[in-house]
Formats: C-alpha cells, structure tokens, sequence
C-alpha cells in the first residue's frame, strides 16, 4: 500500500468521523437538522409549592434570567401581596384591620375573579373557610401526629367566621368620569378606606381617598393606581380571613402570561405552580405540549394519561389567541389523613363542613384563565360531575373527572385532546 | 458538508492513482457503517437519562451519572435526604421532612423526571444534558 493510498483512508476516516460529531451535535439539540430553539428548565419553590419552568426561545442566557426574574417576580407576589401567612402581606393587613381599605390592583383582580367564582359555584369556592380548615388541620397534619376528628360545635362555630357574601371589592376611577367607570363602589363609599397596599403608602393622604397617588415602590409593580383608578375592598364582618388557596396559584399563571406577552425573548413553555400549569406560545417545531395527569390509584410519577395542547397534532386542544392554556388539577390523594378505617382529604365542602363527597377523587380543569382553571378544580371536587356542568359551561372551561371507582368522564372540548395511556 | 468533504479527498487519492480500487469501495463503506452505528448506539443510549441533577432551592448542588450505582446523605439546613441511584434509576429512600412525599415518589429513570421534596427545597432531576 502506498503513502498516498494511506493518507486517503486517513482523510476518508477524518471525514466519516467529522459526519458523526456533526449529526450528533444535530441531534442533541432535538430539532431536527437545524439548530434554532434552546430549551432552559428551571426549578423553584414560592407560594408555598414547587414551581418548574421549561421556557423555549432562542437566546439562552435571556431564558435563564427570565426564568429567574419569572420566579422571583412570583417570591414578591406571594410574600407581599396573596399569603395570609407572610405578615405584611395585603392578605394578611387586610385580615387583620377589616373593614374598608385601598388595595392595589392585584389583590383587587384576585378577589374580583375568586369572588365571581364563588357566585358561580354557588358558594363552594369559599376563599374565607380558614377558620373551618383550621380546625381540621389536615393541610398541616404530618406523619406521626396525633390526629382529632373536629367535633360539630367546633366547625359550627368556625362557620361563623366565614362567607365570601361579607366581602366585596370595586374600582373607582379618581377623575371627573368616575360614574362611568365605578362599579359596586357604592355601598364602600359610605366608608373611609385605610391605604394598606405598599407601594402607594407614601402618596396616599390621610382619608386615602380620591386622590391619584404615584406608585412609589422599588419595583412598582402592584402598584394601587393604574390611570387614575382607585381598588376598594370592604370585609363587613369581623374575623373573616381571607385565604387564597384555591386561587392563587392559578392567578399567578396569569401574572406570568402577562409578563410574558410583553417580552419577546420566551417563544413558549411549560410553567408549573404546585398542580396548575400554564402552557404559552409555541413549543419548538410546533410540536405542541403535552401535559400529564396523575392516575391516583398509582404512585406519584404514574400518569393516566395526558392532554395534548397546540402543535400540530390532530384533536389537540386549541391555544385561543392570548397564547394561554391553564390546566388545574385538585384531587383527594394527595394530602389526607387515614383515621380509623376513614380516609379524611383536605378539601372541605364549605356546605357540610366535611371532605367532599362527591364520588370523585380528581379533577382537571383545562381554560383560558389561570385563576378560573385553579379554582374551578376546587369547586367542582366539591360540586361533583353533575351540578358543576353548568357552571364549567358558563366559564368555557373543560374538564376531566375521575371517579372513585376509577371510571373517566370529559366534556366535549377535551375529546381528541386527552390521550389514556 | 458530506459530500464536500469526501470529493476532496477521493480527488486527492485520484490524482496520482487515476482509478478507485473495489477495496476502496469496501473501505468507504466500512467507514460509514462504523459512523452510522456509532450514531445509533448513541441515539439508543441519549433515550435514557443519563446524568441525575440535585437542586437546592432552584440552584444545582450535586450531579451524577445514571449508570453508577451509589448511595448518599444530601444534608441542606433544612433536613436531610438520602438518595440511591441503583440499575439507572434514581430514587429518595429515607427523609427526616415531615410529610415524606419525595420518598413515596416512584423510581425516575427518564429525561425530565424529578423527585421534590417540598420542606427541604430539594429537587433531583434525570436530565440527558451534560451542562
């Protein structure tokens, strides 16, 4: 064999090798032959639960801030604005003074949304029920606990310190149209309202009334003010707590499409908080996302089966124009407490002051809006299949039941997009 | 980039020697074969997870591979978690949080899957990435 012979096989060698690195490089970055989205996973814990984003785009770097800012952002949501735990919080000055106060706009949307679906369900979203779950203590109860079944008087008596029916919130606009705008101030007119949102502190004056006041917070951003609109919340009864639970989490789905949509830099993604998730934008080659739902017969990683969001795929569900699809899951598996021979869950029909009992022991809600996905789970756990179709209907939300003996219902928007495994 | 590179170098090899000889041939092929089933050994074995991240409080603490069996005692200030990579897949056998959720969490083996355990900020991730 010749020198030259053998520098051609060596060359041809090279070159094979060259094609291998190539394609493996290719097929590392799971789009096919062209290298375009990157894909930033980062994990979290704020709002007291988990939170995953998986955000798709092309600048890396950008992604990761955005996941941080994202988690961050949710950090200074919970702390100072929804926990009724974190002292300081709006939540937690408003729970403690009562009466009539200026809000910022957050809080205001929150309630307005909670309190709508409380309406809707006809009082099984109760937002004020702390004191009756307070007594049952299962959300706290841990392993090893002595566990007490709460006895009637008891609950009875933490009912009274409930009903969303004592809150009620507005929004009055400060300039010379206000009557145009204002909407159910009327009655929290009557009042002087105490300023208990942060960031205007410094600008309201003393009446804390009518008066545009500047958002002067670091961040500003919840900010009490937006073009000259004022947030009103009255509680009428002493010793209502507000607690958004049920709400919360879901809310701040929308908080995070939100900032989002003013933000190029994030294609699409996955953002979970605690069991509700939201699913923005596109996914890479239009692939569409796919969002798993736990079989609660099974351990925690089991999936019964999972919906399929945009993309491509025929029967997936729609992604509406905002780019924002909710999923919400609440279910009786995950947080219980077995107690001779019965099995108590967490969530407490306001009606009967004891774990629902509607034959279902999950359900999803798949909508637009976050906070409705996020509270709706709840309500119609506790409502059962029947009586909550009308009201799912109404919020144009769908909806996947489980029952207890294992049976699957779904309404119509969901047939095609939900794959059993 | 195929193409390109392999023209060039026949063309080298054929300036002096004019033809192509069968074992020629043969040994291209060759080399292309060993190339298409490394790819493919790859491909099969980028399916499994192959590196297991742990995360405190969003920032990653530990990462291991997948295919080495081991045991070890994650301790943070807020508890302590033993985890144990065995047969390729990761699982938390023993937690002193309170609710014990991460060790009821089944065996995860596939890219993406995660362990939480909420009380002590600890997420163990399977991720195919080497970053």
């Amino acid at each position: 064999m010749d020198k030259k012979r053998i520098i051609g096989i060596a060359g041809l060698v090279l070159a094979t090798v060259a094609i291998i690195v190539t394609l493996s490089v290719l097929k590392k970055n799971k789009s096919g032959m062209i290298v375009r989205e990157k894909e930033v996973t980062s994990y979290g814990f704020s709002m007291g639960t988990s939170t995953t984003f998986t955000l798709y785009g092309d600048d890396e770097t950008a992604l990761k801030n955005k996941a941080n800012a994202l988690n961050e952002k949710l950090e200074v949501l919970d702390s100072e604005v929804i926990s009724w735990r974190s002292e300081g919080s709006e939540v937690a000055r408003a729970n403690e003074k009562g009466g009539c106060l200026t809000i910022s706009k957050t809080l205001y949307e929150l309630i307005k949304g909670s309190k709508s679906l409380y309406d809707d369900t006809d009082g099984a979203l109760d937002f004020t029920l702390r004191p009756v779950l307070n007594v049952w203590g299962i959300e706290a109860y841990t392993e090893g606990d002595d566990f007490k079944l709460p006895d009637e008087e008891e609950l009875k008596k933490a009912k009274e310190k409930t009903g969303c029916n004592y809150v009620s919130v507005c929004e009055e606009n400060s300039y010379e149209n206000r009557s145009e705008i204002e909407s159910g101030c009327n009655d929290i007119d009557a009042c002087d309202t105490e300023n208990i949102s942060r960031e205007s502190d410094a600008g309201a004056t003393e009446d804390g009334r009518n008066t545009v006041t500047e958002s002067t917070g670091d961040s500003g951003i919840y900010k009490d003010v937006d073009c000259g609109r004022k947030y009103k919340l009255e509680i009428e009864k002493e010793g209502i707590t507000l607690d958004f639970g049920s709400t919360g989490k879901g809310y701040a789905l929308d908080i995070i499409a939100d900032e989002l949509a003013s933000d190029d830099t994030v294609k699409g993604g996955v953002f979970a908080v605690g069991g509700s998730v939201l699913c923005y934008g596109e996914k890479e080659d239009e692939a569409g996302f796919k969002i798993g739902i736990r079989d609660p017969e099974k351990s925690m990683n089991d999936m019964l089966g999972y919906i399929k969001v945009g993309g491509k795929d025929e029967g997936a569900f729609s992604v509406p124009e905002s780019g924002k699809v909710c999923i919400s899951t609440s279910g009786s598996y995950e947080k219980y407490v077995d107690f001779n021979g019965k099995r108590y869950h967490h969530i407490i029909d306001p009606k009967t002051l004891y774990p629902a009992e509607s034959g279902l022991v999950s359900v999803t809600i798949v909508c637009e809006n976050g906070l409705y996905s996020d509270g709706l789970s709840t309500a119609v756990f506790i409502m059962g299949y029947d009586a909550s179709l009308e009201v799912l209907k109404k919020n144009n939300a769908e909806a996947i039941f489980i029952f207890e003996d294992g049976s699957i219902k779904i309404t119509e928007g969901l047939e095609g997009a939900f794959v059993i495994n | 980039m195929e193409e390109k590179e392999l023209t060039g170098k026949n063309s080298e090899t054929n300036e002096k020697n004019n033809r192509i000889k069968k074992a020629d041939i043969i040994l291209i092929a060759a080399a292309l074969m060993i190339g298409i089933i490394g790819l493919i050994i790859y491909s099969v074995t980028r399916t499994k997870g192959l590196s297991v991240n742990l995360y405190q409080d969003g920032k990653i603490v530990k990462t291991f591979s997948l295919d080495k069996d081991a045991e070890f005692d994650y301790e943070s200030d807020l508890g302590k978690n033993t985890i144990v990579i065995k047969d390729g897949k990761a699982s938390c056998i023993w937690a002193d949080c309170p609710d014990k959720l991460c060790v009821k969490m089944s065996d995860i083996e596939n890219d993406g899957e995660t362990i939480i355990c909420l009380p002590h900020k600890l997420v163990i991730e399977v991720t195919d990435s080497d970053s």
